[in-house]
């Protein structure tokens, strides 16, 4: 009985952290996002920032879902750091052309 | 738990807000196409976090289709603006 | 749930908000973007409101797909309507008249007696007939095709309409690709044909090939 509930509130604990931290780097790529002096440095924050604080958010609600629903939180932070990469560099691309000298 | 999710979705969305702000307001094309980066990654933030918060796993099929397209909208706004650069 | 409701009500609020910018602003391109970042706030509006199917199509076509068919438009106009008029009194109006049957389906709605008449005990009444297991496959079949076939009545008519509105030098040529692909872009896969991959040297003129 009281290691199901220190296995219960190990999880809340480990949920509120983790969603903590993510709720952090999304504030953190915010704040470079606004901050950045430059459109590179700029897409450097959102894309790896934001990313880790969606991973760490995807972490911290894995202990929620059962089965099939954790394996499809985790498939749906692949498919956003695939997607990203590739939309970061087609954007760096873009950013480039526009400014030819650097 | 709940109320702590929700307030985390909360928080996202209105650091999506800000970053939107900002980014709308910015000076160069590949600026603007930031936001759509901005806006699925967010999204799907706020939508995993609603989906625990109110144990609906349907939301996390939302979060799985918002992902998608935001990748694809992040493609047609990249390539879009590369046809209108070179109409010009 | 105090910080649901929280959420509701700002999101709400930022609805509304992200509506009456999107009227107002100046750049086209702005607007297009707004009206993405609305069809997002839209499908977290009908998460919040339970029907999360909607929300789900919302997103995907909502916001995804019309905004990259938007975009589409836009990259087409010629460069002088890329700003829309200073003169935002045409605008004005036609965001009055949108709030205004918002403010109309919102007053319907309020207004539903309760319970909200419906036709749910007819329908599964009939559902045994079909003989499918799932209602929900029950009514696609059934009802769907209705809804499918008067949806198509709609498709003719639109291209009829863009027919007579649109000038004719505007219609010229066989149907083009969406775009000219880049061979040297980065999303083009490239299969090796056998004429690159044997691709043979300039023969001199004794091998008479």
């Amino acid at each position: 009985m009281k290691t199901a509930m220190t296995l219960l509130l190990a999880r809340d604990i480990f949920t509120i952290v983790a969603v903590t931290f993510g709720a952090f780097f999304f504030l953190a790529g915010t704040v470079g996002l606004i901050r950045f002096p430059d459109t590179l440095t700029r897409l450097h924050a959102l894309t790896k920032a934001d990313n880790l604080g969606l991973g760490l958010v995807a972490l911290g609600l894995l202990p929620w879902a059962d089965g099939i629903l954790a394996l499809k939180i985790v498939c749906v932070w692949v498919l956003v750091q695939f997607s990203s990469s590739t939309v970061s560099q087609l954007i760096a691309r873009l950013a480039q052309q526009e400014r030819p000298q650097a | 738990m709940d109320n702590f999710l929700f307030a985390v979705a909360a928080f996202v969305l209105g650091l999506l807000i800000l970053g939107l702000v900002c980014v709308l307001k910015g000076a160069t094309l590949a600026d603007r196409m930031m936001s759509a980066q901005l806006l699925g990654t967010s999204g799907i933030a706020a939508l995993l976090l609603m989906a625990t918060a109110v144990s609906e796993p349907a939301i996390i099929d939302v979060a799985l289709a918002l992902a998608l397209l935001a990748a694809f909208a992040s493609t047609a706004f990249a390539t879009s603006s590369g046809d209108r650069q070179d109409r010009e | 749930m105090m910080v649901a409701l929280i959420v509701d009500v700002g999101l709400a609020i930022l609805i509304l908000f992200v509506a009456g910018w999107i009227v107002a602003v100046r750049s086209t391109f702005a607007a297009v973007i707004g009206f993405v970042v609305y069809g997002l706030l839209l499908s977290l509006v009908w998460v919040r409101l339970w029907a999360i199917d909607i929300a789900l199509t919302e997103a995907a076509i909502g916001s995804g797909v019309t905004g990259a068919l938007l975009l589409r438009t836009l990259s087409r106009l010629p460069v002088e309507h890329s700003e829309r008029s200073a003169n935002g009194s045409f605008r004005f109006i036609a965001g009055l008249f949108c709030a205004f049957i918002s403010l109309a389906i919102a007053m319907v709605i309020v207004a539903l007696p309760e319970p909200a008449p419906t036709l749910a005990p007819e329908a599964s009444a009939g559902l045994p007939a079909v003989g499918a297991g799932n209602p929900g496959t029950a009514v696609l079949p059934s009802s769907r095709a209705f809804d499918t076939f008067l949806g198509k009545v709609v498709l003719v008519l639109a291209p009829v309409g863009c027919w007579s509105l649109a000038a004719d030098r505007d219609w010229g040529g066989t149907p083009a690709p969406w775009r000219q692909s880049d061979p040297a872009g980065g999303l083009e896969f490239q299969p090796i044909t056998q004429a690159a991959l044997f691709r043979r040297a300039p023969c001199s003129r004794r091998c008479g090939c």
